[in-house]
């Protein structure tokens, strides 16, 4: 049988929710592990490896200018940032944070013994291993291992996203993933599924228990979502566009007494091999227009300053341009930062030095890792060297 | 435990679960016997792909052209014909032992590329030496094109091609991390590889304990003299087919046996599916389907059209399993990393799906390796889009089994009362599905 959908959402207000439920209110009394400090953490994943040097543009330098006669940004076309670099003109938005102090950006990041696979490099961003470690969790999830390892319902962390990214899969839990809060609902409030949860005690093995214990979480879990993204929904008008819906999912929820501290988005792709700037530019227009009326609406909600926004992308790209007016798969890239609360403002580092190549690559100087540890060390306030397995160091931004 | 639920457990594990047609006999015949004819019927016969191959020249010819689209496309088309044919094995052949444990070398030996005719080889690989000798697994794959482009062009370590290649043998093909060598052992056999492609060194090197002028075939062997390498293997195939908590006693006389075969699988499956303990209740239902073997194994339980082929696999990626993609050297991770919420709602959903009682409409992970800056196609199945329809008329007979014997592992009272309850006023076929959307039937 299908559930009445209309009836249901009618008669489940949080009172009839939690009857219904008995884990119901476990879920809104979660103990936390670590004190919860009222940071907010976004990141948004650069699909397909994001072009570093047409984002962040070295507008004096001939060597950028040489290796690209038909992609390079003009010096007159960038937003400048200082005398030596510029911002791509898709990115206005970025050029107003920048100027405001609310935007940090970190130059050339990346990792020894870099891979070019899309896929296996997506892996050693999102698990925090080497080049030559295989890990099956995320750093993000074993972040929620420490965060929630004797509460309840993982909600700390949420990916918006119909399937649940690596980097948000930990040893013993794992974020919950959903495009729409709606949709999340919808498709775990079935009659069966409940029915199954209702009757779920005593089983005889592990794996069992284990798969009723993640059916019973995503029932309960969607009840919970779904009532606080509908709480408090923000009231600006998002663009339409894929990642501003998913903006708009996320600041409805920020605004609710949600316990999240971890949102994941993607976009892309940015897997630039032919006619670059074409297809950059119009994924740059889509992120600027959806982080300007985040940024507007966090501030008016008084939230910016706990709130930051991490970029990141698989690699960047070569330095040479190929013939199709694309650029193939790099190394190092940067990473952005929004936030009003960040410590250190402005382009944190030196842009790459395209003298010392490595085979046409940039040769990375920051790691990626000791990024990952001051923003759990200092933003999410946990243990960054039991959760990325070592000590990497920390940077002042935060 | 009678018969047919000993037979239904074998078959899970030694195959891909019961095909319909088979129910009858599986009440009768006595898993020893079963157990035979699964062997008995696994020979192996090369796969055969829906997809003409292009000549090695024209292939040649596709990969040095500026413009790399027939070439991108060729590998993109042959490795869906490739996946193709070898699904449909899995579902079909009476070869059930064969492909699985040819699908456990694929996660054991595992490659990730975009280059078709090297999937190819390597599955034929891995299909043919399935049940041989584990050493000319190891010899025929450290020599494939597949194994030698992906660990050294894949993984981007040019400057070092050959420590690489050493390193993973040891680590993941034969010893496990750490076990027995240090790294030195690991410089010293990247030298004697060396006489595998160009530029040998002749010299003297020094390998788990041993001196001489070795090449890569004298490290192989001397791997293979090596008990715990039996040991790292029979592990591995005990976590795979009997379950993910080894005994360890078990495994110690599993791989003493399987060293004094001299590495030949038949004999390791021999002592698994003809021993006693393999039939115990700790080993029964005790493992997660993985996705293949969730999709696979639905598709012999319950014939059925679909508009789509592409679909089915879709389903397997969407679930986190795609042949001839592991996400990387290590192969697939197992067990409980299989499910997080939003896979299992959607194993629990797809059988619905199947049915036509629910569409699904949602978007894989971007896999840019493959589609080449272009966004990633939604799956969409409903009334209209990529139709599935079941058989329903193939399997009259076997709506009035007891069906939840039938589909899950370990049936249970409680279950049995509640879904029978939920159903009450629908048809079996609504039963059948319902019992294949509980979290019981993940498991195997």
């Amino acid at each position: 049988m299908i559930i009445n959908r209309k009836n249901f959402i009618r008669t489940s207000s949080l009172a009839v929710a939690s009857f219904l439920f008995p884990n119901f209110l476990d879920a809104l009394t979660l103990p936390d592990a670590i004190a919860m400090n009222g940071k907010t953490l976004i990141i948004l994943q650069l699909s397909g490896g994001n072009d570093g040097l047409n984002t962040i543009i070295p507008i004096k330098n001939d060597i950028y200018y040489k290796s690209r006669n038909q992609i390079s940004i003009k010096e007159n076309d960038a937003l400048l940032l200082t005398d030596e670099a510029g911002i791509n003109p898709n990115l206005k938005f970025f050029k107003e944070l920048y100027d405001n102090g609310e935007l940090a950006v970190m130059n050339n990041v990346g990792y020894p013994e870099p891979n070019k696979s899309h896929f296996r490099s997506m892996d050693i961003w999102q698990t925090a291993s080497g080049s030559n470690e295989f890990k099956n969790s995320g750093w993000l999830g074993r972040y929620l291992d420490e965060a929630c390892h004797d509460c309840q319902n993982p909600t700390q962390a949420i990916e918006v996203d119909d399937l649940l990214s690596l980097a948000m899969k930990g040893e013993t839990k794992n974020a919950i993933a959903f495009k729409d809060p709606k949709k999340l609902f919808d498709n775990s409030q079935e009659m069966l599924y409940k029915k199954l949860n209702a009757d779920n005690h005593d089983h005889e093995h592990d794996l069992a228990s284990y798969l009723y214990n993640t059916l019973g979480n995503a029932i309960n879990n969607s009840e919970y979502i779904f009532s606080e993204s509908k709480a408090k929904p923000t009231d600006k008008v998002y663009p339409s566009t894929q990642i501003g819906k998913d903006f708009k999912t996320i600041s409805s929820l920020i605004k609710s007494d949600i316990n999240t501290q971890v949102y994941y988005l993607s976009t892309g792709s940015f897997d630039t091999h032919s006619n670059q700037n074409k297809k950059q530019n119009q994924l740059f227009k889509n992120i600027n227009d959806a982080v300007e009326i985040f940024t507007k609406d966090m501030k008016e909600n008084g939230k910016f300053n706990d709130v930051m926004i991490m970029t990141f992308s698989e690699f960047g790209r070569r330095v040479a341009q190929n013939a199709s007016n694309g650029t193939d798969h790099g190394t190092a890239n940067q990473m952005f930062f929004i936030s009003g609360g960040l410590k250190r403002k402005g382009l944190l580092n030196e842009l790459p030095d395209l003298t010392k190549l490595n085979q046409g690559d940039l040769i990375y100087q920051e790691d990626f890792r000791k990024v990952y540890a001051t923003v759990l060390k200092r933003w999410l306030n946990s243990n960054d060297q039991k959760i990325l397995g070592k000590d990497n160091g920390y940077y002042d931004f935060l | 435990m009678n018969n047919f639920l000993k037979n239904k457990h074998l078959v899970s594990r030694a195959g891909f679960g019961i095909h319909h047609n088979d129910i009858e006999k599986y009440k009768n015949i006595s898993p020893k016997k079963l157990y035979e004819e699964l062997k008995k019927n696994s020979d192996y016969q090369p796969l055969q792909t829906d997809l003409q191959a292009v000549t090695a020249e024209r292939y040649q010819e596709m990969l040095k052209a500026t413009d790399r689209k027939p070439y991108n496309q060729f590998n993109k088309n042959y490795n869906t014909s490739v996946r193709k044919s070898w699904h449909s094995q899995m579902i079909n052949t009476p070869s059930q032992l064969r492909e699985k444990i040819a699908l456990f070398w694929h996660g054991h030996f595992a490659t990730r590329l975009q280059q078709a005719f090297f999937n190819k080889e390597i599955i034929e690989i891995f299909r043919k030496n399935a049940l041989g000798n584990f050493r000319d697994l190891v010899f025929e794959v450290s020599k494939s094109p597949a194994m030698l482009y992906f660990l050294n062009n894949q993984q981007n370590k040019k400057a070092r091609p050959n420590e690489n290649f050493a390193r993973e043998l040891m680590e993941l093909f034969t010893l496990g991390r750490g076990n027995l060598y240090t790294e030195k052992d690991i410089k010293e056999s990247a030298r004697a590889f060396t006489g595998w492609s160009y530029n040998h060194d002749p010299g003297e090197k020094e390998f788990l304990g041993k001196t001489g002028n070795f090449d890569g075939t004298d490290i192989i062997n001397i791997i293979l003299e090596k008990p715990e390498c039996a040991h790292f293997i029979t592990e591995k195939i005990y976590k795979f087919l009997v379950n993910e908590n080894p005994d360890e006693k078990i495994v110690k006389s599993l791989s003493e046996k399987f060293y004094k075969s001299n590495y030949d699988i038949t004999t390791l499956m021999d002592e698994i599916f003809l021993s006693d303990w393999f039939y115990s209740d700790k080993n029964i239902g005790a493992k997660i389907k993985s996705p293949i073997e969730l999709i696979v194994g639905i598709r012999r339980i319950m014939p059925m059209d679909l508009q789509n082929r592409d679909t089915i696999y879709n389903f397997e990626k969407l679930l986190g399993q795609e042949l001839l993609q592991p996400p990387n050297v290590a192969g697939w991770p197992s067990g409980i990393a299989w499910i997080d919420s939003s896979t299992l709602l959607l194993r629990m959903k797809i059988p619905a799906v199947m049915a036509g009682y629910k569409t699904l409409d949602i978007e894989p992970k971007s896999n840019d390796d493959i589609n080449m800056g272009k966004d990633e196609k939604k799956v969409i199945v409903n009334k209209k889009q990529n139709t599935i329809t079941i058989h329903w008329e193939g399997i009259n007979n076997i709506l009035n089994e007891d069906l939840f014997n039938l589909l899950l592992s370990k049936p249970n009272e409680k279950l049995q009362k509640m879904i029978t309850d939920f159903n009450s006023d629908k048809s079996k076929k609504h039963l059948m599905i319902s019992i294949m959307s509980t979290p019981e039937y993940q498991l195997c």
